[in-house]
C-alpha cells in the first residue's frame, strides 16, 4: 500500500477528518496530502511551519518540560484547537524532521484519531 | 404517541409557555441574566420569571428600568410585601427585599424561564423606576463586564471544569500567575514557564496561526499513546497552563469549546 493510500485510509476512517498531510519540517515542504477538498498551498505551508514550531523550537521544548519526563526532550505530538477545527500533529517515529498533520472538524475524537494516526504513521515509517 | 408524552412530561420548559430559558452555571449568573432581561426591555412589558418549581416573580419594566413588582408567588414574605411597590431611581430598601426574593426563588435550582407579556394598562408616567445598572451595582454584580473581566471569568470557568482532571495547573492574568494547584514541583515548573518561555512560544505560534492570537488552545505531548500532556489555553490577557492525562484530552477540548460558544 502506498503512503498516500495509507493516508487516505486513515482519513476515510474518520468522517470528521478533512485532510492528512505528510510534511518535511526541515525544508518546510508538504510531501503529500490526502484531502476531501483542496486546501490552499499557503494553508498547508503554514501547518508545516506550525509543526516545526511545536516540535523543534527551544520555546516549545521548554513548555513541554512542564512534564516530568519532558525535561531535555521535545514533544512528539501536538494539537491546535480553534473554534472551527482541530489540527493534530505527530512527529515521525523514523525521521524526527518529518511530521503528519491532520485537519479535523471540531467533533472528531482526538484520542481515537491520534491512536489511529500513530499506527498509520508507524506503518508509513516502516515502509520508508 | 407514548414517546411524545414522555418527551412532554420531561420537557424542561413549562408546557404552554412561550419565552426562553435563562441558564447560567451559578446563581449570580442567573441574576445577571434576569438583569439583562430588564436591561433589554425598552417598551413597557410584564416580565414573568418562572423557576423549575413553578414559582413566579412578575416585574413591570419599561425603558430598561424596573418600575414595580406586579406579583410574586415565591411563598416567602415577599409575596405580601413586594407586589405593587414602586421602585425609585436610587432603589431603596425594596431592592434588598427583591434580592432576597430572587435568592429564595433561585434556591430551587438555577433554571429560570422568562416570558415577556403586554401590560394590561400603560404604566403611570410618573413612575421613574430603578435602572438595571443600579440594581446590578446594589447587588454587586457586573452587568457590563469589560472584555478583560469576561476573559478572566471564562478562563476561571475552564479551570473549574478541569480541576478533577488536571494533575497540576496555573491560572495567569497579564503574565502574572494568580492561582495554582497540584504537586509543588510540577507547579513550580509551570510557573517558571509562564514567567519565562511562554511569551516566546506564543510569538512563534502567532507567526503561523494568524487569526488565533487572542484566543488559543494548544497541547504538547510525548511519543506514544499514554502519559500526560501539557495544555496551554488563553483568551485575551487570561491564560492557563496545565498538565493532564492524554486520555482525557477529548473531554477537556470539548469543555474548552463549550465555553467558547
Amino acid at each position: 500500500m502506498s503512503t498516500l493510500d495509507q493516508m487516505d485510509e486513515l482519513r476515510d476512517g474518520f468522517p470528521g477528518c478533512r485532510a492528512v498531510a505528510l510534511a518535511d519540517m526541515s525544508s518546510g515542504i508538504v510531501l503529500c496530502v490526502s484531502e476531501i477538498e483542496k486546501h490552499p498551498q499557503e494553508r498547508l505551508d503554514a501547518l508545516c511551519a506550525t509543526a516545526n514550531e511545536l516540535f523543534n523550537t527551544a520555546a516549545a521544548g521548554k513548555v513541554f518540560g512542564a512534564l516530568k519526563n519532558g525535561e531535555n526532550a521535545n514533544p512528539d505530538q501536538g494539537m491546535t484547537i480553534t473554534p472551527s477545527e482541530t489540527c493534530i500533529f505527530l512527529r515521525s517515529p523514523a525521521d524526527p524532521m518529518e511530521s503528519l498533520v491532520a485537519i479535523c472538524n471540531t467533533d472528531v475524537d482526538v484520542t481515537l484519531f491520534t491512536q489511529s494516526a500513530r499506527r498509520t504513521f508507524d506503518k508509513i515509517a516502516a515502509e520508508e | 404517541m407514548q414517546e411524545k408524552l414522555v418527551k412532554l412530561a420531561t420537557a424542561k420548559k413549562p408546557i404552554g409557555l412561550s419565552g426562553h430559558e435563562i441558564s447560567a452555571p451559578d446563581k449570580d449568573g442567573v441574576m445577571l441574566g434576569i438583569l439583562n432581561e430588564i436591561d433589554e426591555t425598552v417598551m413597557a412589558r410584564l416580565l414573568v420569571f418562572r423557576n423549575g418549581a413553578g414559582k413566579t416573580i412578575e416585574l413591570e419594566v419599561a425603558n430598561r428600568r424596573l418600575l414595580r413588582v406586579a406579583d410574586t408567588s415565591t411563598q416567602t414574605m415577599a409575596d405580601t410585601t413586594l407586589p405593587g411597590q414602586v421602585f425609585t431611581e436610587s432603589g431603596g430598601p425594596l431592592v434588598e427585599a427583591l434580592w432576597e426574593a430572587f435568592d429564595k426563588f433561585l434556591s430551587a435550582g438555577e433554571e429560570v424561564f422568562v416570558q415577556s407579556n403586554k401590560l394590561e394598562q400603560a404604566p403611570d408616567p410618573t413612575m421613574i423606576g430603578c435602572a438595571s445598572e443600579t440594581l446590578a451595582q446594589i447587588w454587586s454584580l457586573d452587568l457590563y463586564p469589560s472584555p478583560e473581566t469576561e476573559s478572566a471569568g471564562l478562563m476561571g470557568k475552564f479551570i473549574a471544569t478541569c480541576t478533577d482532571i488536571a494533575t497540576a495547573w496555573v491560572l495567569f492574568e497579564n503574565g502574572t500567575v494568580e492561582q495554582t494547584s497540584g504537586p509543588e514541583d510540577q507547579v513550580e515548573r509551570l510557573v517558571k514557564i509562564v514567567d519565562g518561555t511562554l511569551a516566546e512560544f506564543d510569538a512563534g505560534l502567532n507567526k503561523h496561526m494568524q487569526g488565533s492570537e487572542a484566543t488559543r488552545c494548544v497541547t504538547l505531548g510525548p511519543q506514544g499513546e499514554t502519559g500526560d500532556v501539557v495544555l496551554y489555553a488563553k483568551t485575551m490577557t487570561s491564560g492557563a497552563l496545565m498538565v493532564l492525562p492524554g486520555a482525557q484530552l477529548t473531554d477537556v477540548i470539548s469543555k474548552w469549546r463549550g465555553l467558547q460558544e
